[in-house]
């Protein structure tokens, strides 16, 4: 069985930052792998450490700069990786359906059983590329899963799914399929020094669009960013203080100043 | 945060100071603190970087290493004091990575084969190495620890001080003298270096030893060595007889730059702490950093272990393959030095600006100060230092 993990870089900022048009300067950004994707790593490398699966794939679409992040999925225990970037890609914005674009040419080029991503970038947050590829090459999916069995030999991965209120889904979902990883899957490891030093051996294949037989307008975005800005914060937090009756009266006093109940 | 990302690292070391990262994410100033003030072995820590293979860095692959070199360890080391670990949480872990570089270059095929897997696995430690001794400190090809060969076993016998991590160690590596300082030509010779397995030489009652109570480095432990007729098989004994000091001098130089690494990282650390600091704390209406007197102490430290770091950085990236052994001891006695003395410097001026709290356990750097103090005294005194310089760089006569 092969499993291909979607993995992201994701930029962080700290508490100051400026913003310069429509993004947040380079110079105040950090980058790092997405934190659920560094689920969704751990799970395809525990398939393959428990023979489940034969290989684990890496891709990500990002620039050469997210190669860093990408050998950090390697150092953990990926087999290889592709990285998908082109400089028609640098120009706009790349929304969702323009991802799903480039990662459908890479699952039809790999044809893998299954497919790990996170339930969403740190960055974006759009949560939705995982399902909307599912939606796409027709595969079965499962959303914000926490727990996770494949029985590759059955064609099916049981699952558990977090649902709205800490209600839990069980489900059976037929292979092939994508599955969006929540946080607290797994474990992830730490690399290790071993781990690290056989990443530099493994292939990170750089494609461009037209090795993916794909042109810019087929992942020209539906989507403009047309401004960033930091929302002002509209009213102040009070912190209630006192015990239980106390704070349920301060509370009820707020609630009505606010014309609740009124 | 100040960006301490300044130097071009390979893919290679940038996956080190990322993993090592990760890992430091997990231990944060809270703990260290605690381990400074119970003074207890940070063992979770040294066990996490056990697990991951790290103590197996320059150990050859072939061996179950990592065949890294001298630029990656500088990456880890640095990382690992910058996290808020400091000085002390490297040197937590600096003999396991160091103590079994002889044995890889020096050791027989039966001791590399029997201990190296196993050190890389992070399953045996080597963590400590005994050359100081109550009469010779500085003055190392003086030490009187004598071990003498008898039948197919080393009879040892002498004292050692200062000896670091041996609780946390299964062998030391000792050096003794094989033959009297009088009896060679050059007080070099006559040095040997052996493995001493430490569970042994307790059960044999040929080894005591004694915590030395001591106020910086409080969670990495010193200790007195008494050694009574102990009993080392010769086999044990690492590379030729008399050419102990030969041997420990070979990687001596890469080693040193680790250190200066561990200083860099330290410096950052107090640097990061005394900016932070000085942008919150407000007094007469304003914060303290915007006064040039709490400013420019900072800027200047900064500067200092900015420049150490690149010292060390390019240093590193050359000393594995610069066979000019000369070149690469001046570079990193120099970088030593200087990352020693900027790291006082960061962490004296982290402590002022701190004012009063500059002393309070709460805020770090006090405990940053007592580092910054011990990293001019050891592995050798600042003055040692400028003694090699002086002699060994500008050509001057031997001073001492
Ligand atoms: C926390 C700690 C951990 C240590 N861990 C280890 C360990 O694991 N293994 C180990 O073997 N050792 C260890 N040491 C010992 C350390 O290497 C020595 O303390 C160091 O080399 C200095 O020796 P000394 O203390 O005897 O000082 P001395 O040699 O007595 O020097 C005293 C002072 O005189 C100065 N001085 C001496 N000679 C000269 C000269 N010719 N020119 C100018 N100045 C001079 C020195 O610079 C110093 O200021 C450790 C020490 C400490 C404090």
């Amino acid at each position: 069985m092969k499993v291909l993990v979607t993995v992201k870089e994701v930029a962080e900022v700290g508490d100051d930052f400026a913003i310069e048009g429509t993004g947040i300067a380079e110079s105040d950004l950090e980058y790092d792998l997405n934190e659920w994707d560094d689920y969704a790593v751990e799970a395809g490398v525990q398939l393959a450490e428990a023979d489940v699966a034969d290989e684990v794939v890496a891709v990500t679409i990002g620039p050469e700069r997210s190669e860093e992040t990408i050998r950090m999925a390697l150092a953990k225990g990926a087999d290889r990786a592709v990285r998908v970037w082109d400089d028609a890609l640098t120009e706009e914005f790349l929304d969702v359906a323009g991802k799903v674009s480039l990662l459908e040419a890479v699952v039809a080029e790999e044809e893998p059983d299954l497919v790990l991503s996170g339930v969403q970038a740190a960055d974006d947050s759009f949560g939705a590329t995982g399902v909307a590829l599912a939606d796409r090459i027709g595969f079965e999916h499962a959303a914000v899963v926490n727990d996770l069995e494949v029985a590759a030999d059955a064609g099916v991965a049981n699952v558990h799914r977090e649902l709205e209120g800490g209600v839990e889904e069980l489900t059976e979902v037929d292979l092939p399929a994508v599955l969006t990883v929540q946080t607290g899957l797994n474990e992830p490891r730490y690399a290790s020094l071993r781990g690290i030093r056989q990443a530099q051996r493994k292939e990170i294949a750089a494609k461009e669009l037209s090795d993916l037989g794909l042109s810019a307008e087929e992942v020209a975005s539906a989507l403009t960013l047309t401004e960033m800005y930091e929302p002002e914060s509209e009213s102040d937090a009070e912190m209630i203080e006192g015990d239980a009756g106390e704070a349920a009266g301060r509370l009820a006093e707020v609630l009505r100043e606010k014309g609740v109940g009124a | 945060m100040v960006e301490r990302d300044t130097v071009n690292l390979t893919d290679q070391q940038q996956l080190v100071r990322d993993a090592i990262r990760d890992i430091c994410a997990d231990f944060d100033a809270a703990y260290w603190r605690e381990k400074d003030a119970q003074g207890e072995y940070p063992q979770e820590f040294v066990d996490a970087l056990a697990d991951g293979g790290w103590f197996g860095a320059l150990l050859p692959e072939e061996h179950g290493g990592a065949g890294m070199g001298t630029d990656e360890v500088v990456v880890m080391l640095e990382e690992i004091a910058a996290s808020g670990g400091g000085f002390s949480a490297a040197q937590a872990v600096h003999g396991a990575i160091y103590n079994s570089v002889p044995l890889v270059k020096y050791g027989s095929e039966e001791l590399k084969a029997d201990l190296l897997p196993e050190v890389a696995r992070g399953e045996t430690s080597i963590q400590a190495f005994g050359l100081t001794e109550p009469n010779a400190g500085s003055d190392s090809t003086s030490i009187q620890t004598s071990a003498e060969l008898d039948g197919d076993e080393y009879v040892v016998n002498g004292q050692k001080i200062w000896i670091s991590r041996v609780d946390a160690s299964d062998y030391l590596v000792l050096m003794a003298r094989t033959t009297p300082r009088e009896e060679v030509e050059k007080r070099t010779r006559g040095l040997s270096m052996l493995l001493v397995d430490l569970e042994d030489a307790y059960e044999q009652g040929g080894l005591e030893i004694e915590k030395i109570d001591k106020t910086a480095s409080n969670f990495v432990h010193s200790y007195e060595l008494f050694f009574e007729d102990l009993r080392v098989p010769a086999e044990n004994l690492i590379g030729e007889e008399g050419r102990g000091f030969y041997q420990m001098l070979d990687g001596l130089n890469e080693e040193r730059l680790a250190i200066a690494a561990e200083c860099v990282g330290l410096g950052e650390a107090a640097i990061e702490a005394g900016v932070s600091y000085a942008n919150d704390r407000e007094v007469f209406g304003g914060p303290i950093g915007a006064n040039q007197a709490i400013q420019h102490p900072l800027a200047e430290a900064h500067a200092h272990v900015q420049a150490a770091k690149g010292m060390v950085y390019g240093a590193a990236s050359d000393a594995d393959d610069d066979a000019d052994a000369k070149a690469v001891g001046a570079r990193a006695n120099m970088a030593k030095y200087l990352a020693a003395e900027a790291a006082f410097d960061a962490a004296d001026a982290a402590v002022q600006t701190h004012g009063g709290f500059g002393v309070a356990r709460e805020y770090d750097v006090e405990r940053y100060f007592r580092e910054a103090r011990l990293t001019r005294l050891v592995p050798i005194t600042q003055q040692l230092a400028l003694n090699y310089i002086g002699e060994n760089v500008l050509g001057l006569p031997r001073s001492y």
